[in-house]
């Protein structure tokens, strides 16, 4: 029997998986996020997040499979976990009759906490860190959404846990809010705390976390570092003179694609614009691109690297393209794309072919 | 990946920030504090005191209703008990045509004393003891069961059983401490209304010049009136416990409440219309004449009952105390068990 603790390793998840009825909420999930990570998760509404994020913290039981944090696992040692996580789970729940201070009392208690003014620091401490101080003794039901969000992050971090899940942290916050929360995770993380955001709002995953793992219909379909998720991302967009031109230079790239610029993952001409194509490919290589064309007296009229971002690579994996039904990446399925899986201690992550 | 036996492992000690100060882990020790939460946030509810307010309330004003006739009665003029003149009414019966002479006095102030010696039984103690029973039997229960279906269906309706069990404290526990919140109201509830329904009785009994006497206290009869209180408490708990079981089943206030007041009325009913039933012969006669003796309510009253033949006199119940505890403890494990095993096992979704 061998122990499942790694130091280094936060979460794990083996095959884990959940089903309501006929319906698979989570299927096979094998998840890693390693010490120190922010860790995004994103997907769209009814992906699975939030019924992962339940069974990591024990609310749901999973169907098969199974949910290691800390190298304990859930099924047998989940109160143990649960004293080293803070979370939010979806929209904060209070009792709406108390203020925000006995709230956070309550919370405190049944965290572990001593009750009575033994912890009156510590509540100060998290009511100033979420800027609800002056609003502290407010009875809950006068407390706005963002007000709410705010105190439920207070709360997730009254116990000083070493994990913090966010489920939509910035719901309901305005672009000041959502800020502040961005900050308030990134002060966390430099504390060395491990954060796992589920959040929909890209752009804020692609700023505050190191890796991320995107899930459709339950199913896990990327895993990894973000700026090589990115990396993996980027394309060159490539215009000629001539249409013809244009079908050589396709035909070009595509057999060097095969051979000697194996870096290129794929070349298509742009739909409806006969003189353009797209290859996916790292932008730093733009220039070899060029080369390589001049060198058949193919010339191009434009030649533009463009960085991927989240959005992109998030709406490219599981946007359903026009007229097939599938997403990006089922329709790439066939061809090679890089998956990142996590490496076991840097957490930096390795490629592997799917 | 292959698949591990499941194993416990001990990762290092977390260590917290000195702010941090953190109580107990031990089983017991995490009940206790979560019991202390549940009463904390019942000092701080504002439904937890309006239900106080309304359950003293009632036991005042319950008494009010024989102290107050009773009052009156002390304080009417001998004369005023006498029939009306026969000049002030226009009929000649039941009226007296001449000035009252002492012995008509006298009768009067004799079924004045009189009079006021029924009320004395009520007023006065042991007897008011009986009467703050009945009131809680027949009205402060609904209070408690209002109290605990809110306690725990309500955790459900907003959805703060989700913050309470990512805290820590395992499901087994939250459960334990709603049931030891829910035992600690139902021992300072019904301490609370004899205290009032005693207090009250006193007071009213001095506006009435009912006189009060301890010459009845006794060992035994101490014994017994704990023993009556008892009883009396588990009468209000295990229809708590029944509130707590369907509030818990089926996850809101409304079932908890509705559930357990609807089983209150429907056992009474039944009984009602098995005692009014003509004679069966036969198999479905003698189930119909041994039924009732499992009901809870009848239990729980029986337990009273039988104390209450030792402290007041009265008839003892047809049911045994053993029969009725066996009985009232198969209806706890049916409120309790299911109860537990739904918190264990469910998910806890939206």
């Amino acid at each position: 029997m061998s122990s499942l603790y790694d130091r280094d390793v936060i979460i794990r998840t083996d095959r884990l998986t959940k089903a309501f009825g006929k319906l698979v909420a989570v299927n096979d999930l094998h998840l890693q996020v390693m010490r120190g990570d922010v860790f995004g998760f994103l997907g769209p509404n009814g992906s699975g997040k939030t019924t992962t994020i339940r069974m990591l913290l024990g609310l749901i039981r999973p169907t098969a499979g199974r949910a290691i944090l800390f190298g304990m696992d859930t099924a047998l040692q989940l109160s143990d976990i649960l004293q080293r996580v803070g979370a939010i789970i979806e929209t904060p729940v209070f009792y709406p009759y108390l203020s925000a201070l006995d709230n956070l009392r309550v919370t405190a208690a049944a965290s572990g906490m001593m009750s009575g003014k033994s912890n009156d620091r510590r509540l100060a401490e998290v009511l100033d860190i979420v800027d609800l101080s002056a609003y502290q003794k407010l009875p809950l039901r006068k407390y706005s959404l963002g007000m709410k969000q705010r105190l439920g992050i207070a709360a997730a971090l009254l116990h000083d846990p070493e994990l913090v899940l966010l489920d939509e942290p910035t719901n309901g916050l305005d672009p000041a809010g959502m800020v502040e929360i961005r900050r308030l995770i990134q002060r966390l993380a430099a504390l060395g705390k491990t954060i796992f955001l589920s959040s929909h709002i890209l752009n804020e995953v692609q700023q505050v976390c190191n890796r991320v793992a995107i899930l459709r219909k339950g199913n896990l379909i990327m895993q990894g570092n973000v700026n090589e998720l990115l990396q993996g991302n980027e394309e060159i967009e490539l215009r000629l003179n001539t249409a013809e031109e244009c079908q050589q230079a396709l035909q070009l790239l595509e057999k060097a694609r095969q051979e000697d610029l194996n870096w290129i993952s794929y070349v298509q001409q742009v739909p409806e614009k006969d003189t353009m194509l797209i290859l996916k490919a790292p932008a730093s290589h733009s220039s070899a691109i060029n080369a390589y064309l001049a060198r058949h007296q193919l010339f191009a009229a434009e030649l533009q690297p463009r960085i991927g971002s989240l959005e992109d690579l998030y709406l490219e994996l599981t946007t359903p393209t026009a007229g097939t039904g599938h997403t990006g990446m089922e329709a790439l399925a066939s061809g090679p794309i890089k998956r990142v899986v996590p490496s076991k201690k840097s957490g930096e992550g390795k490629k592997e072919e799917v | 990946m292959t698949a591990q036996p499941p194993a416990r492992t001990n990762p290092p000690a977390l260590i917290r920030r000195d702010t941090v100060v953190m109580g107990r882990a031990d089983y017991l020790s995490t009940v206790l504090r979560l019991i202390g939460v549940e009463l904390y946030k019942f000092r701080r509810r504002p439904m937890s005191k309006v239900l106080l307010l309304i359950g003293i309330l009632s036991m005042i004003i319950s008494f009010a209703f024989k102290g107050g006739p009773a009052i009156f009665l002390a304080h009417t003029p001998t004369r005023n008990l006498l029939p009306p003149d026969c000049s002030s009414v226009e009929t000649t019966i039941d009226c007296l045509n001449h000035e009252p002479t002492r012995e008509e006095l006298n009768l009067a102030e004799a079924e004045r004393q009189h009079r006021l010696q029924e009320y004395a039984s009520l007023l006065s103690l042991p007897g008011s003891i009986e009467g703050v029973t009945q009131t809680i039997q027949l009205v402060e229960l609904i209070l408690f069961i209002i109290l605990a279906g809110t306690i725990v269906g309500g955790e459900y309706s907003v959805g703060t059983v989700r913050l309470m069990l990512t805290r820590g404290p395992t499901r087994t526990q939250f459960f334990l401490a709603k049931v030891g919140a829910i035992l600690i109201y139902a021992i300072v509830g019904v301490g609370i209304l004899f205290v009032v329904g005693i207090l009250s009785s006193v007071v009213l009994s001095m506006l009435a010049n009912i006189p009060q006497s301890l010459a009845f206290l006794s060992g035994p009869w101490l014994f017994n009136c704990f023993l009556y209180i008892l009883a009396t408490i588990l009468y209000t708990f295990t229809y708590c416990m029944l509130a707590l079981c369907l509030g818990t089943l089926g996850r809101a206030t409304t079932a908890g409440v509705a559930g357990a007041l609807v089983w209150w009325v429907v056992e009474s009913a039944i009984q009602s219309i098995i005692l009014n039933l003509p004679n069966f012969h036969g198999i479905i006669g003698a189930v119909l004449e041994v039924l009732p003796g499992y009901f809870m309510a009848n239990n729980l009253a029986a337990l009273i009952q039988n104390r209450s033949s030792y402290l007041f006199g009265n008839q003892p119940s047809p049911f045994p105390d053993l029969h009725a505890l066996l009985v009232v403890a198969f209806y706890l494990a049916l409120f309790l068990l299911p109860a537990w095993w739904a918190i264990r096992r469910r998910d806890i979704t939206n």
